[in-house]
């Protein structure tokens, strides 16, 4: 944390408590967050702001998560934003290499691993 | 008319040595001549009726009034053994009457009384009457008629008898002949008649028993026919020869297809199926015909109204004697129903974990914030707390992912994602994670491998946590616990040895089986052992253990390593 670059995050969750407690997580390393609680929301969010990562839900109302990191693995215009895609499926690490998403990391998680992996993308 | 003359003629010849003439004879007669003459005449005549009697095939015998018999005829003579008639009547009646005896038609005795020449004695007329003689000496009998006349004298008394016997045993015997024969014949028609009847019976018997045979098959037909509705199963049968399929009705049913809509041929069976099921149905059944193998199928079929099912066929070749296959027959079935059932099941265990594991994250996530904020507040008592529950969180991860894991192992869904790793450092990394959590018991580690497992780390990892937390709960505190990993030429093994308590023979067969727990103490489902046996198998390994009681125990797993270290 010796570099204080302020990063955008997109957080698209929809149960409020681990929301909640992502967003505290993300900006106890100082990062800026965006917090989308519809699948449906997540691209038109895009296109009035760029994030530097996504935190992605699976199981979203409005649109699966799956199928937003399709779509945005597929436009030019987003398709180099890296996403970690997060879940309580055990199918998870199936479903991220699928929607061709860059990670995944599992619910329940450790913060620290959490961490670890935001920090590998941005 | 010349041959009639030549014939007498003949006669004449052999009744008349002497060469008399009969019209000479008779002429001599009508016209009286002298004494001398007649004399000589009717010795002649005498003589020559003799020879006329004597050729009479009929037997001739004359009796005298006390019934003594004073003539007989050659033919009477032959027939009773005598060489001529004198000689016969030389013989005394007495024995006359006692070597002769007499039968009537019906064999019953005749008494002397009743013959015939007994009754003429009497100056009766008797009818000419049939009987069976028999002569003891010669041990002979003959069917006659004896016809017997008195014979008057001027004063009309009985002055003796003549009787004229005819044999007519040849008559009789045809007589008798065709009466056997009529009776045999009788008697066949009986027998006949009474084996048909009996073949009657037996037929009829035996169409009841057919009847009941067919009534017995039609209602296993029927229950055969109910047991496949009610199971939704159909069986079939496909000549490979003439590629003719024939369906039970309830694979009609399935199919929802008329028996006359149907071509019953594979093409046509095939058309049933989407086009993305075909390749895969017609691969089975050609490797099942190929390999002379019975096949196990699941396919969806497309049924005219519409409607999709799944189907889950299995079959199974028939050869010739020459190992040709002629035939293939199995079974279908609709497991649409069950296969809705088990994806509503697998749609449960998803969402189900999901619930599970969305609160624990959110409890876990703040948990270890908040551990943070207390580390920096320095307040030891929370912190102490906190990392309780941590601990708690953890177990309670751990039972969920167990829960999990079962279900999946259950309904055949355990993913493995598979990947080249040293399994000896998988080994010391687990190791090295467990040694910063345990406090309590030394855990040792040697060997090593050369050559990688093709395996799902995670999962290998997680029988390797099984084995290490099973040794921590089962062995007394501060004891060693001893990890080994070596390979030989095929494969790759990890042991754990702990100098617990040990495991009983009985309690080690069943200690891999799903829910088994060997100590009543201790706490967890049961499922962890059972997980690992899933997993190994899963991966093509062994696992097992050595253990004797009292002297601790060591769980082992291997797995299989590929060829040149990749």
């Amino acid at each position: 944390m010796a570099e204080q670059v302020i990063k955008h995050i997109f957080l698209a969750e929809d149960d409020p408590d681990i929301m909640e407690v992502i967003k505290i997580i993300l900006e106890m390393q100082g990062h800026q967050t965006t917090l989308i609680s519809r699948g449906d929301e997540v691209l038109p969010t895009i296109k009035k702001m760029k994030p530097d990562l996504i935190l992605m839900d699976v199981w979203m109302p409005g649109m699966d998560g799956r199928e937003v990191v399709k779509i945005l693995k597929q436009q030019e215009s987003t398709k180099e934003i890296p996403i970690i895609m997060l879940s309580a499926l055990s199918e998870l690490e199936a479903i991220a290499k699928e929607a061709d998403a860059n990670d995944f990391v599992h619910k329940p998680f450790d913060v620290d691993f959490l961490v670890e992996k935001v920090n590998k993308y941005i | 008319m010349r041959g009639q003359d030549n014939k007498l003629q003949t006669e004449v010849e052999i009744y008349s040595p002497k060469q008399l003439s009969v019209s000479a004879l008779l002429g001599t007669l009508v016209a009286g001549g002298n004494t001398d003459t007649i004399t000589s005449n009717v010795e002649a005549i005498t003589h020559l009726f003799r020879n006329m009697v004597d050729a009479f095939e009929e037997g001739i015998i004359v009796i005298d009034k006390w019934g003594r018999p004073i003539y007989v005829n050659r033919s009477v003579a032959d027939n009773c053994g005598f060489t001529s008639p004198n000689a016969m009547l030389k013989v005394p009646l007495t024995e006359m009457l006692l070597r002769f005896s007499f039968k009537d038609e019906n064999l019953r005795p005749i008494s002397r009384f009743k013959l015939p020449e007994t009754q003429a004695l009497r100056g009766k007329l008797p009818p000419a009457t049939t009987m069976l003689c028999y002569d003891k000496r010669l041990n002979r009998s003959w069917w006659a008629t004896a016809k017997a006349e008195p014979i008057l004298n001027a004063t009309g008394k009985v002055d003796g008898v003549i009787t004229i016997y005819r044999d007519i045993t040849a008559v009789k015997e045809a007589e008798m002949a065709l009466t056997r024969l009529n009776t045999e014949l009788e008697t066949r028609v009986r027998e006949r008649t009474e084996e048909l009847r009996r073949a009657n019976e037996s037929l009829e018997t035996e169409i009841r028993e057919r009847e009941k045979i067919e009534q017995a098959l039609r209602t296993s037909q029927a229950q055969l026919t109910d047991a496949q509705k009610i199971a939704r199963i159909g069986s079939w049968e496909w000549d490979v020869v003439t590629d003719q399929i024939a369906w039970s009705d309830e694979l009609y049913e399935i199919y929802g297809v008329k028996r006359t809509d149907f071509g019953a041929t594979f093409d046509e069976l095939l058309s049933y199926l989407p086009p993305e099921d075909r390749k895969h149905m017609q691969q089975t059944v050609q490797q099942a015909i190929d390999k002379k193998e019975a096949y196990t199928i699941e396919h969806r079929i497309i049924r005219p109204d519409g409607l999709t099912r799944t189907i889950l066929g299995k079959g199974s070749v028939s050869t010739d004697s020459k190992g040709t296959v002629i035939r293939l027959s199995g079974i279908a079935q609709d497991i649409t129903d069950r296969k809705e059932l088990e994806n509503r099941k697998d749609e449960f265990i998803s969402v189900a974990s999901h619930e599970l594991k969305t609160p624990l994250a959110g409890l876990k996530a703040f948990t270890q914030i908040l551990e943070k904020e207390i580390q920096m507040s320095g307040n030891a008592v929370a912190e102490r707390y906190i990392q309780k529950m941590n601990g708690q969180i953890s177990r309670l991860t751990g039972l969920v992912n167990e829960l999990l894991d079962i279900s999946k192992i259950e309904s055949g869904k355990l993913s493995l994602s598979m990947k080249y790793f040293d399994l000896c450092h998988l080994a010391q990394e687990t190791i090295d994670d467990i040694k910063h959590a345990t406090t309590t018991h030394t855990i040792t580690y040697e060997g090593s491998v050369t050559k990688n497992v093709h395996a799902d780390p995670d999962r290998i990892e997680q029988v390797l946590i099984n084995f290490l937390t099973n040794a921590i709960k089962y062995s007394p505190e501060g004891s060693l616990i001893e990890v080994r990993c070596s390979q030989n030429d095929t494969h790759a093994t990890i042991s754990v040895r702990d100098h617990g308590s040990g495991i009983a023979p009985d309690h080690q067969e069943k200690i891999f089986d799903r829910f088994y727990r060997a100590t009543t103490d201790g706490s967890g489902l049961g499922l962890g052992l059972s997980i690992s046996h899933a997993i190994i198998e899963a991966h093509s390994g062994t696992i097992g253990l050595k253990s004797e009681a009292g002297k601790g125990s060591t769980f082992y797993f291997s797995l299989p390593h590929i060829k040149d270290g990749a």
